[in-house]
């Protein structure tokens, strides 16, 4: 006996499938987002917490000759990364030997870093605080500077209520502006919750998409944070061998961390060592760049079989995953206001 | 009657401990190196020693019962050229145990982000370019060593697979003892033949893994 419950399911589906396949639309699943990876403790969400870090994320302060800030290689003009420079430099136009990726999302990443040196958000600023090439400074110093300075004293202690500065309270202060760097309202994520439609062409990208880059670069994120070998050549000079720096094992030989595509528009150039200017080098690399090797990712035993069209689908489905309201968020930008005043309820 | 009872009161206080029947004070103490100039004995390279700091952590006393008390927060950096004493309070069944502590940081500590007092990054224990604590850093000279000043760099640490070079180590009050004195016999160190057979080791690798065994090897008690 079907009882009234399940039929009137069967027929409301029958009918939302029937209207769908009138309208030539794909009813698509989109994967939800997962749970968030970080976690620390005595680490209290807080609004004077974000402004301190934010502070300290805009203020050269940080760097040894005090030219170089962490928004000197993510730029908040780009979804914090580092365009117009193949490699990132730092003070005294030191050069650096990768491309400082797009920080988004913080939260839901395990591992940072292109080799995945750094496997805590709290610890990822030590690395470009302390590396020559970038800031060139000790952590000591830093904490130095920050305890001589009055203006930092209020703001740390507005945030802590101690205006003792200590490695914890800054890296979290840091932290706890970082993963307000969320990306998720993309014309992407609108079509995902059912307010908006991709274009023909859009759809098309993405469908290909699916086929071709989603088993790195997973939705909803658009990364698996897997380390890859996806076929670029080794740079002679450089000679970076990637995630094998880190584990000394010989099948991580040039795997590097897959990147989120979120903002892809925005970040060029791309791969860890920006050879790549536009996002057509990208996809042409993948159908006729290929270089094969012992550690080379399974799907690119062959070249990729896109045509020049279905390319061009592609990177319309990919500008789906530029999001506005990240990219011009004024709560990101540079804290004029912060840095010029102190704060509210400073104790004198 | 009185008298009596004065009497026995007065004996009972002075033999009654200074502690209380809950808990009582067992102590470990580091010994400072008395002496920081060696000779390797087998080529006569001599040996100085500049820098010695470990951590120890996970400190826990396990009784003959089975049952283990583990000393909560339990994390300190040793400066092995300075007297340390650490001090405990533990439950008083513990009065007679093993004392199990491990010499590094363990792995999950190691996933915590940014931590404070004995683990505050900025101590010269942490590694900035690659996560993870160093668990034991050796540093000084060997006039045979062939690097810049005849230095000698251990910076000895790892927390992953298949690096991990925690070390555990165990040492045995003795009875009615409630300290316990211990020393690194850096003698015996250096004079193993391969101490320097390698002069730099600064990130996880089995080398560092087999350094970190064998200093843990000779961290011993004193006898007396």
């Amino acid at each position: 006996m079907i009882n009234k419950m399940t039929l009137y399911t069967f027929l409301t589906g029958s009918i939302i499938i029937l209207l769908a396949l009138k309208e030539k639309v794909l009813i698509h699943q989109f994967e939800p987002w997962p749970p968030p990876y970080y976690s620390s403790n005595n680490s209290t969400k807080d609004s004077t917490k974000i402004e301190l870090g934010k502070l300290l994320f805009y203020d050269p302060l940080l760097s040894f000759d005090s030219t170089i800030s962490c928004a000197s290689c993510h730029s908040p003009y780009n979804a914090f990364a580092h365009t117009d420079h193949s490699l990132s430099h730092g003070i005294k136009d030191r050069i650096g030997k990768r491309n400082a990726p797009a920080l988004m999302n913080l939260a839901w990443q395990p591992i940072f870093m292109w080799d995945g040196a750094i496997h805590h958000l709290d610890m990822q600023a030590l690395a470009p605080i302390t590396h020559p090439d970038e800031m060139g400074n000790t952590l000591e110093e830093v904490l130095k500077r920050l305890n001589a300075s009055s203006f930092y004293q209020a703001y740390f202690y507005q945030a802590y209520k101690d205006s003792l500065i200590t490695s914890e309270r800054v890296l979290k202060s840091l932290s706890q502006f970082m993963l307000t760097l969320v990306s998720s309202d993309s014309k992407y994520d609108q079509v995902s919750k059912g307010v908006a439609v991709f274009s023909e062409q859009e759809e098309k990208g993405y469908i290909l998409f699916k086929q071709h880059c989603a088993s790195c670069h997973t939705e909803p994120l658009f990364t698996n944070h897997s380390f890859q070998n996806n076929g670029l050549i080794k740079d002679s000079e450089l000679n970076d061998l990637g995630r094998m720096t880190i584990t000394l094992n010989s099948l991580d030989s040039l795997k590097f961390k897959v990147p989120t595509l979120r903002n892809i528009e925005f970040t060029y150039p791309y791969m860890h060592d920006g050879r790549f200017k536009t996002l057509t080098e990208v996809l042409n690399h993948y159908t006729s760049g290929i270089s094969s090797g012992p550690t080379l990712a399974k799907q690119f035993e062959r070249p990729l079989p896109l045509s020049s069209n279905d390319k061009v689908d592609i990177i319309a489905f990919l500008l789906t995953l530029t999001d506005q309201n990240f990219l011009f968020n004024k709560n990101f930008t540079f804290p004029r206001t912060l840095f010029l005043n102190l704060p509210k309820d400073v104790k004198k | 009657m009185i008298r009596a009872l004065v009497i026995i009161a007065t004996f009972s206080s002075l033999t009654i401990p200074a502690f209380t029947q809950d808990s009582i004070s067992k102590r470990i103490t580091f010994s400072a190196l008395k002496e920081l100039n060696y000779v390797i004995k087998n080529d006569s390279s001599i040996v100085q020693i500049t820098a010695l700091k470990f951590y120890i952590s996970n400190i826990c006393f396990k009784h003959k019962d089975s049952s283990i008390y583990k000393v909560p927060n339990s994390f300190y950096l040793i400066d092995g050229l300075k007297l340390t004493d650490i001090e405990l309070k533990i439950p008083f069944h513990y009065k007679e145990s093993i004392v199990e502590f491990c010499i590094g940081i363990d792995s999950a500590t190691n996933y915590e982000g940014a931590l404070s007092g004995a683990l505050d990054p900025s101590l010269g224990m942490y590694w900035t370019w690659q996560s993870g604590y160093i668990n034991i850093k050796i540093e000084g000279v060997c006039s045979s060593c062939e690097t810049r000043n005849n230095e000698f760099t251990f910076h000895l640490g790892g927390f992953q697979h298949p690096y991990n070079s925690l070390q555990k180590k165990e040492f045995k009050y003795r009875k009615n003892k409630n300290t316990l004195v211990l020393t690194f016999d850096i003698n015996q160190w250096i004079n193993q033949s391969d101490s320097f057979d390698d002069c730099t080791i600064m990130s996880p690798s089995s080398k560092a893994q087999n350094y970190a065994f064998l200093f843990s090897t000779f961290l011993k008690a004193n006898n007396d």
